[in-house]
């Protein structure tokens, strides 16, 4: 299973979008979750997301972003089937994101590019 | 060929100059001759007491007539701290902001309080950090104030400050963690707000005002102290604010700040926006206020002040321009 380590892109994230600061949501998902996901998705393999070591955990609007951006753009089932989390000391994350996941609603952002 | 000065080409020149630098001079000074502009002296007296949250009033009152008095270019503010008797990490950090906050050509000074207990206060808060010429004898810092401009997002900013509320004061893991997070919110809403991020591609491209936050932490008796200044429109005039209510074809007086706040924070005005995903942040303010992980965070805003757990506010007779958020570490 390929795994894709949060702490690889930044250990404390940051805003919501590539615009509005260092270390977003948008360029994670843009960067190495989204590659990483359709590499696990041609493989028919699962992709293992690895939240612990972050160092003050993670503001909503990066995991919205994340997670919810990705199954606005890949469908919401697709998201499901492909991800596992590891959230280390954390459990209630996964819960958070898996919110996220299923809130996401089928349409790309008006604004920002 | 070298030019004389009688050329009339340079009189023509001469002439314009002169009449641009008497449009710059103030009506008092017109006629007189004197066509340089005099600096602007405004001396304020700050009231005894600059706690934002106990004494919104005065200390609101006090904050305007400085942010006022900096607003007009080539003017020198002396604020008169000698009769403060009470002073709160979120006055200081107002009052910092608003300093901060000034048209070119304009300078700040004044005194320092009387009451010694005051005065110690204010020198190991952090508040003199970036000054041109602060006090000499100034004792390691218990506080941190920084800012920066709304249009980005600094999460390693608001890890700077929790690392020294952690370093300064007694705080759990889930207690750093919530305050950063809500720092970096709190950020976002500035950026938005400024930007007018929810206005759609065409206004932020255009970009609209620029605003600049601070935030701050003042440590005393073990405990952080937190604040987050953002001298914008404010939450209730924002964005987010005005297109629900354009939606619900309402005046904001008409539905009341009170409604609004709680809409705010209960997510019905975010997630009114239309934008998939957004309006989480304050509810999670709520969330993490409910759970105790943001002790005691409270916002002003507008012209009311309100408990986020609880969902409760106030009103306030002087109104704030911009919103301001307080929370400590238990």
């Amino acid at each position: 299973m390929n795994a894709v380590r949060v702490t690889d892109f930044t250990k404390i994230p940051g805003p919501r979008y590539r615009h509005q600061g260092p270390d977003s949501g948008q360029q994670f998902r843009e960067e190495y979750l989204e590659p990483a996901f359709l590499k696990a998705r041609k493989a028919g393999e699962q992709l293992l997301v690895v939240l612990g070591g972050v160092e003050f955990g993670y503001p909503v609007s990066f995991l919205e972003e994340s997670f919810g951006g990705l199954a606005r753009d890949h469908g919401i089932q697709q998201v499901r089937d492909t991800l596992v989390f590891d959230t280390g000391s954390q459990p209630m994350l996964e819960r958070r994101i898996q919110r996220y996941i299923d809130e996401a609603e089928q349409k790309k952002p008006a604004a920002h590019a | 060929m070298k030019r004389l000065w009688s050329t009339p080409e340079y009189i023509r020149r001469q002439r314009r100059r002169q009449k641009k630098a008497e449009r710059r001079v103030p009506p008092e000074d017109r006629g007189t001759g004197r066509l340089h502009v005099r600096a602007r002296r405004v001396e304020l007296v700050a009231p005894h007491s600059l706690c934002l949250f106990e004494d919104p009033d005065a200390t609101i009152a006090f904050c305007n007539d400085i942010r006022k008095a900096l607003a007009r270019p080539h003017t020198q503010v002396r604020i008169d701290l000698e009769g403060l008797e009470k002073l709160s990490g979120d006055g200081m950090l107002l009052m910092r902001a608003v300093m901060q906050t000034r048209a070119r050509r304009c300078g700040t000074g004044g005194n320092m309080p009387s009451d010694p207990k005051v005065a110690a206060q204010l020198k190991e808060s952090g508040f003199f950090t970036g000054f041109a010429r602060a006090p000499k004898d100034l004792p390691p810092a218990t506080g941190m104030m920084l800012s920066a401009s709304s249009r980005r997002v600094y999460s390693r900013m608001a890890a700077d400050l929790v690392r020294f509320a952690m370093r300064n004061a007694t705080m759990s893991d889930d207690v750093a963690s919530a305050s950063s997070q809500m720092l970096v919110e709190a950020m976002t809403n500035t950026h938005a707000h400024a930007a007018g991020l929810d206005r759609g591609p065409k206004n932020y491209r255009r970009g609209s005002a620029k605003y600049v936050w601070y935030a701050g932490v003042y440590c005393a008796k073990g405990m952080a102290h937190f604040t987050f200044v953002d001298l914008g429109v404010g939450l209730l005039r924002g964005a987010d604010a005005r297109h629900f209510l354009r939606k619900m074809g309402i005046a904001a007086d008409t539905y009341g700040r009170a409604t609004l706040f709680r809409d705010l924070f209960t997510g019905v005005v975010g997630s009114a926006t239309g934008i998939p995903g957004r309006g989480r942040g304050l509810p999670e303010m709520r969330m993490c206020a409910q759970q105790g992980t943001l002790a005691k965070l409270e916002v002003m805003t507008s012209s009311i002040v309100g408990e986020i757990a609880t969902l409760k506010c106030t009103d306030i007779s002087v109104p704030i321009r911009g919103t301001i958020y307080r929370w400590q570490s238990a």
